[in-house]
C-alpha cells in the first residue's frame, strides 16, 4: 500500500491550519473586568513574557487533524496496491497439463485463452480475435510488475506479424505437441484455390460477360481439384430465380434496386456479394472502403462490411465506356484482388523463434482512489469535533 | 439582619456558644477569672479565694480573712466587671467584594454576620457591646449598651448598611476616642488594605485598649487565580490595571505576602491581636483563632 497524492497542489489547503491556530491563540488583549481591591500590590508589566498560549488543546488538535485530512482529500489521495508477487503458469490450449509438476505455493495455472480460465475448466473456444500474442500482451498488462510468468506453448502456433515484446521476462517453454492452428478460413488463404464466382443478372444490366471472362481467367490460373461440385467455377446464370451454387464464394448480382433478401441473409452470415452500381446498398453507418482504383485514382469498387460478410459494389456501370478498365488485360487479376478476403495476418510461428522479448514499457495500473473513504473519515472527525465543541459549551453553561 | 431571618447569624451564634471573649490583660495566664475586676463592691458573684502571690494588688487582699487566718488571701470574683466590646466595621467600597465562585458572599456580608453574631454572643455573656461603622460619609455609632435591646439596636443598624465609598479621614475618627473607654475591647472587621484603619487600631492598642483585628480576605486576593487578560479595577481608588493574570501572579503573591507579614508584625508590635479570615473558611474558626487563649499564651 503506497499512499500517493494525485493532485499535490491540494496540499496548499494546509494553509488553512492557521485558522484554528489563530482561533485558539489566547487573546492577550482581552479585557475581562475584575474588581480587585488589593490592586496596590499589583505591578504593571512586571516581566513581559511572550509565550504563545493556546486554549483547549484537545479541540485544537482535533480541528487541525480535520483540516489536514480535508487538505489531503483535496490532494486526491490514492493507493497503488503492491501485492505479493505470484507465479503464473499458462498453457496454450492443446498442451497437455498432465506432465506438469504439482503447482507450487501461490502458483496460478491458467489456460492461455480468453478470460484465462483455470486448468480445471475446459478452455473457451478461440474466436479468432484473441490470438496467442494478443492474449500474452493482455496478460502482461493485467499482471502486477512483480509477478512472473511461464508459458507452455506448442512448437507451432498461430501468431501475428510482429515479434512479441513484453514488459517482463517470460519463461518460454516449448512443448512438442501437434501444432495448434486456427480453423481453416472459409474463404481460404490467399494462396489457396481461385475464387468461385456465381453471377446472376436481371433487368438487362450489362457486364455479366466481363465477370464471366474474369472468373474463367481465374480458373485457368489456378489448378482446381476435380470434384468441386456440379457447378463449374465461374459459371454465370442469367436466371434470377435459379438457386445459387453452394460452393460459390462470391455471388455477383447485376440488377437494380434493393438487394434480394436471400442474398442479404447470405452476406450477413459471412458471404461476399458483388453488386452492380445500380443496386442500393443497405443503410449502415460503416464507411465504404475503396478496394480498386483506376490509374487516375478514381474508385472502381467500394467495399462495405455487412454482418459477418462483405458487400462490394462497382461504382460505375459495367460498360467499356464507363469503365475502360474492363477491357484491360489485368482486369481479372484486379477483380480477384478486390474480391479476395483480406489476407489473414495470422501466420504459423515457430515457438522457438517466437520467444517474447522483454523491455516493453510496463503498464502502470491506475491507483485506487481513496477519496470516498477519506470523506467518510473526515465526516466522522467532523462529528467528533462538533461533539467536543458542544460538550465544552454544555459544560460551560452547566 | 435579624437573627431569626438570617440563618448564617444563627448558625454562627450557635457555633460560638462556648467561645470566651477574654481580655488580653487577664489572658496573661494568672487568673482563673474571666475579666479583670474594676469594682470591689459587695453583691458581686464570689468565685474563690486563692493565696496571695507577689504582684497582686494589695487592695485585692481580703483583710477580714487575714484577720481570721493570719494569711493573705485574694478574693476572686467570677464576674466582677462587665466587658465592653466595640465592633469597628469597615464599610468602604473594597468591603463589597466577593469571589466569582460565590458572588453573594461579599466580604461585607461576612463582616456583618460576624458583628451580629458577636453582638448576640456578648449580650448573652452579659457584657456591653457597641458598634461603629467606618465610612467616609460619616461615622455611624451605636453607643455601647447591654441587654437584648442593645443587640436589636445593633442588628437594626447593620441591616441598613451598604458598603461603598472610602475610609474615613483621621478627623472623622475623633469621636471614637471619646466613646471607647480606656480598657474596652475593640475589634476591627476590615480588609486592612487601608492604612488609616490599621493606624487607628495601632493607636488604640498603644493607648491601652484591647485591640483585635480580623482581616477579611477574598480567595482571589489570597490565591490570585486569574489566568488570561484581565482589567483589574480597584473599587475604592478607581484605578485600573491591564494585565495577564499568569504573568502578574508571582509578583503579586510575593508582594502581597510581604504586605501581610508587615501588617502582622506591625499589629503585633502594637500589642493588637490579629487573625485572618478568608471567605472560603468557616467564620467561627477564624474567630476562635482570634480569641484562642492558648495561642495567645504561646504567642507572648
Amino acid at each position: 500500500m503506497n499512499l500517493v497524492l494525485l493532485a499535490p497542489l491540494g496540499l496548499a489547503a494546509l494553509a488553512a491550519l492557521l485558522v484554528p491556530l489563530l482561533l485558539h491563540l489566547r487573546r492577550r488583549d482581552e479585557r475581562r473586568p475584575v474588581d480587585f481591591a488589593a490592586l496596590r500590590w499589583l505591578r504593571q508589566h512586571p516581566r513581559p513574557r511572550f509565550r504563545l498560549r493556546m486554549e483547549e488543546w484537545p479541540l485544537l488538535l482535533l480541528r487541525l487533524l480535520l483540516l489536514a485530512l480535508l487538505a489531503l482529500w483535496l490532494a486526491r489521495p490514492a493507493t497503488t496496491a503492491v501485492e505479493a508477487s505470484r507465479h503464473w503458469t499458462l498453457l496454450v490450449p492443446g498442451v497437455d497439463p498432465a506432465p506438469l509438476l504439482p503447482p507450487r505455493e501461490g502458483e496460478q495455472r491458467r489456460w492461455l485463452a480468453p478470460g484465462f480460465p483455470p486448468l480445471q475448466q475446459a478452455p473457451a473456444p478461440a474466436d479468432g480475435h484473441a490470438s496467442l500474442p494478443s492474449l500474452l500482451r493482455q496478460l502482461d498488462a493485467d499482471l502486477p510488475a512483480g509477478d512472473t510468468v511461464s508459458v507452455f506453448v506448442p512448437a507451432r502456433f498461430a501468431a501475428d506479424g510482429g515479434l512479441l515484446q513484453l514488459s517482463r521476462e517470460v519463461d518460454w517453454r516449448v512443448v512438442r505437441t501437434p501444432a495448434v492452428l486456427p480453423a481453416a478460413d472459409p474463404a481460404g488463404p490467399a494462396s489457396g484455390p481461385a475464387l468461385r464466382l456465381a453471377v446472376r443478372h436481371a433487368g438487362g444490366v450489362p457486364g455479366a460477360h466481363y465477370l464471366h471472362a474474369a472468373a474463367a481467367a481465374w480458373s485457368d490460373e489456378a489448378a482446381l481439384p476435380a470434384a468441386t461440385g456440379a457447378t463449374p467455377p465461374g459459371a454465370a446464370v442469367d436466371d434470377v430465380q435459379s438457386p445459387w451454387p453452394v460452393d460459390a464464394q462470391v455471388r455477383a448480382w447485376l440488377g437494380e434496386g434493393a438487394m434480394p433478401s436471400a442474398l442479404q441473409d447470405w452476406v450477413a452470415q459471412g458471404g461476399t456479394a458483388l453488386l452492380a452500381s445500380g443496386v442500393d446498398l443497405p443503410s449502415t453507418d460503416a464507411v465504404p472502403l475503396v478496394r480498386w482504383q483506376d490509374a487516375d485514382g478514381l474508385p472502381l469498387i467500394a467495399e462495405l462490411p455487412s454482418g459477418r460478410g462483405r458487400i462490394l459494389r462497382f461504382t460505375r456501370g459495367l460498360t467499356a465506356q464507363a469503365m475502360p478498365a474492363l477491357l484491360e488485360a489485368d482486369f481479372p487479376q484486379h477483380l480477384h484482388e478486390a474480391l479476395a478476403p483480406a489476407s489473414p495476418a495470422a501466420s504459423i510461428a515457430d515457438a522457438g523463434a517466437y520467444r517474447p522479448a522483454a523491455g516493453a514499457s510496463a503498464f502502470v495500473p491506475p491507483p485506487r482512489d481513496l477519496r470516498p473513504w477519506w470523506a467518510l473519515a473526515v465526516a466522522a472527525l467532523f462529528l467528533l469535533e462538533r461533539w467536543f465543541a458542544s460538550a465544552r459549551r454544555r459544560g460551560g453553561t452547566a | 439582619m435579624d437573627a431569626s431571618a438570617d440563618p448564617r447569624v444563627a448558625e454562627l451564634v450557635a457555633r460560638l456558644r462556648d467561645l470566651r471573649l477574654t481580655p488580653r490583660r487577664e489572658a496573661g495566664g494568672l487568673g482563673v477569672g474571666q475579666h479583670a475586676s474594676r469594682s470591689r463592691g459587695a453583691g458581686l458573684e464570689f468565685s474563690q479565694y486563692r493565696a496571695y502571690e507577689q504582684g497582686d494588688e494589695p487592695r485585692r487582699i481580703d483583710w477580714r480573712l487575714y484577720a481570721r487566718s493570719d494569711r493573705f488571701f485574694v478574693r476572686e470574683s467570677e464576674r466582677e466587671s462587665p466587658l465592653t466590646l466595640w465592633l469597628l466595621l469597615d464599610a468602604s467600597a473594597s468591603m463589597a467584594q466577593a469571589d466569582d465562585a460565590r458572588p453573594d458572599w461579599r466580604r461585607f456580608d461576612a463582616a456583618r454576620t460576624i458583628a451580629a453574631a458577636l453582638a448576640d454572643h456578648v449580650q448573652r455573656q452579659g457584657d456591653r457591646v457597641g458598634l461603629a461603622v467606618l465610612h467616609d460619609a460619616g461615622l455611624r455609632l451605636v453607643a455601647a449598651g447591654q441587654g437584648p435591646r442593645q443587640r436589636d439596636r445593633i442588628r437594626l443598624a447593620l441591616r441598613a448598611l451598604q458598603a461603598g465609598g472610602g475610609v474615613p479621614a483621621e478627623r472623622q475618627l475623633l469621636p471614637l476616642w471619646e466613646r471607647i473607654g480606656p480598657r474596652d475591647m475593640v475589634l476591627l472587621l476590615s480588609d486592612c488594605f487601608d492604612p488609616q484603619l490599621v493606624a487607628l487600631v495601632e493607636r488604640l492598642a498603644r493607648a491601652g485598649r484591647d485591640a483585635l483585628v480580623l482581616q477579611l480576605l477574598t480567595v482571589a486576593e489570597r490565591d490570585f487565580p486569574f489566568d488570561g487578560g484581565h482589567e483589574f479595577h480597584d473599587p475604592e481608588s478607581g484605578q485600573r490595571l491591564l494585565g495577564d493574570g499568569a504573568t502578574l501572579r508571582d509578583d503579586y503573591l510575593r508582594r502581597f505576602g510581604d504586605a501581610q507579614q508587615a501588617l502582622r508584625s506591625r499589629l503585633a508590635g502594637a500589642g493588637a491581636r490579629y487573625a485572618c479570615c478568608c471567605l472560603d473558611e468557616p467564620l467561627d474558626r477564624a474567630l476562635r483563632r482570634l480569641f484562642d487563649p492558648r495561642a495567645l499564651a504561646g504567642g507572648r
